[in-house]
């Protein structure tokens, strides 16, 4: 007989509020019911009553592990609309530090998943190997969770000690290659967990619309990084990752290799930056009336950010969609058919950001 | 622009070809076609064969109590934005197109109280419900 279980919007194995009603027959899935709107607050409209410089500090509120790319792409659809170009050595930094944030997103969630998979020692050597990330984070902006690192038209603070930087790096470059990528890649307990689990096939994966490691994983090749001219990515020759089964395990492959891509562009980017100036030199910027549409790739898939202007200092409509709410919908067809035992993993290979898909 | 990869003079053609549809404007973010009375179903079928990707959808109230809708469109490298507006603040929904129109259209309706007409479910999706619909508009 069918029977409905109702996970959340509080439960142990859910990090942020949210609810599942799973419709299951027996230990199998039949369909899902997904709420969301529990961490709703209205930033958009907030944005609306404020001025270009509060924005910032309250875009970089909407997520708590990618504060970073929220910044990044609404100071760069600001520019848009404004006409500013950012100096080189901020485009460098941008990049460097959108990058270290993926590295640490991609770490947690991978903490994550090898928790739920029960692998507890890979869960530690993981969370230590964060560490690393996390504080060269630290390092460069004083802060572990909200940066404060761009500003319009550049970024606040500069890199100075790069030589620390990238030996931090090194170190954390070294733990992916020896432990966790051929862990994620090769270990037969993560194979036999993940293989055939939580299918989602490139059709359906482009009727959902989904971005990020998920349409990836699925065969879409789609990252705003190759996809599209912003920051640096073309001269430091950003290199695509995806795979095709479209099960979790693609989803943990995709994102594993990810880390050494982004290690690789930090060191890149950490030997070719140029010098000079960090931030346009005007402390006050005007922005005339007009529109843009602005895209960057957070940890876990495509941001966009819609930005218009009517010439005042408060923009007249600002527009936020974060990968996760177009990721989420996507459970359904990766849900039905499965055992009710995978539905957290199936779930936690999303990697969904709860803050910000109700903004 | 590696911007204009994936859309070609043919896709343009046929996507000018739409009940509707207006000149495209090429811009620093892709190609934009400003058309109030596009037909969207047609628009978004079209967009669904050709593998389109709804990004999302950007409500903009307006003074006049109408909505502008931005589609946000992905094809291969290129973004393509068609601007399309309310009649009675009502629109044809897309939701049984693309399934990813689904919870958009949910959210504008909660926010801008829009009614998309065809909408299999426009039950509150972000929106708490002590709060009206549209509350957005209110400034």
């Amino acid at each position: 007989m069918p029977y409905k279980i109702p996970i959340g919007p509080y439960h142990p194995s859910l990090d942020e509020p949210y609810k599942t009603i799973v419709h299951c027959k027996g230990e199998k899935i039949q369909g899902i019911d997904i709420d969301i709107g529990f961490n709703f607050r209205a930033i958009e409209l907030l944005a609306q009553r404020r001025n270009y410089i509060q924005d910032l500090t309250l875009v970089e509120r909407v997520c708590g592990i990618c504060s970073c790319v929220h910044t990044l792409t609404y100071a760069l659809a600001v520019e848009s609309v404004a006409g500013i170009e950012t100096p080189p050595r901020a485009q460098y930094i941008r990049l460097i530090m959108a990058e270290l944030e993926r590295l640490h997103s991609h770490l947690l969630w991978a903490g994550v998943a090898a928790e739920l998979i029960g692998f507890q020692t890979l869960f530690m050597e993981v969370f230590a190997l964060r560490e690393w990330v996390m504080d060269v984070l630290e390092s460069i902006s004083g802060n572990r969770v909200n940066y404060a690192i761009n500003c319009i038209g550049g970024v606040n603070r500069d890199i100075i000690d790069t030589a620390a930087v990238r030996a931090a790096i090194c170190e954390t470059r070294k733990g992916l290659e020896k432990d966790v990528v051929p862990v994620f890649l090769h270990n037969p307990t993560v194979r036999a967990r993940t293989e055939g689990v939580g299918l989602l096939t490139r059709d359906e994966g482009l009727d959902y619309g989904v971005v990020g490691p998920v349409a990836r994983a699925s065969g879409i090749a789609s990252d705003v990084r190759s996809d599209q001219l912003y920051l640096v990515y073309d001269e430091l020759g950003f290199q695509i990752v995806t795979a095709r089964e479209g099960d979790v395990r693609a989803r943990v492959v995709v994102r594993a290799l990810e880390m050494l891509e982004s290690v690789r562009l930090i060191e890149e980017a950490l030997k070719r930056m140029p010098g000079g100036p960090i931030r346009v030199p005007e402390l006050y910027l005007e922005v005339p009336p007009g529109e843009a549409v602005v895209r960057a790739e957070a940890p876990r898939g495509e941001v966009v950010y819609y930005l218009a202007s009517d010439g005042s200092d408060t923009p007249a409509r600002v527009k936020i969609r974060t990968p996760t709410f177009v990721n989420i919908p996507s459970v359904r067809a990766m849900s039905v058919g499965q055992d009710l035992a995978d539905m957290p993993l199936i779930q936690a290979a999303l990697d969904p950001c709860y803050s910000c898909t109700d903004r | 622009m590696r911007e204009e990869i994936g859309v070609t003079s043919a896709f343009k053609a046929q996507l000018l070809a739409l009940p509707g549809a207006t000149a495209l404007e090429t811009r620093r973010d892709g190609l934009w076609m400003l058309a109030p009375e596009i037909d969207v179903v047609a628009m978004a079928t079209f967009m669904h064969r050709a593998e389109g990707r709804l990004s999302t959808v950007t409500g903009v109230a307006r003074e006049d109590g109408e909505t502008d809708l931005i589609y946000h469109y992905i094809i291969g490298r290129g973004a393509i934005n068609v601007k399309a507006r309310t009649k009675g603040n009502g629109i044809a929904s897309i939701a049984n197109v693309t399934q990813s129109a689904n919870w958009i259209e949910r959210e504008i309706h909660d926010l801008y109280s829009v009614n998309f007409v065809g909408h299999p479910d426009l039950s509150p999706l972000v929106r708490p419900v002590q709060l009206p619909e549209g509350f957005f508009r209110e400034r």
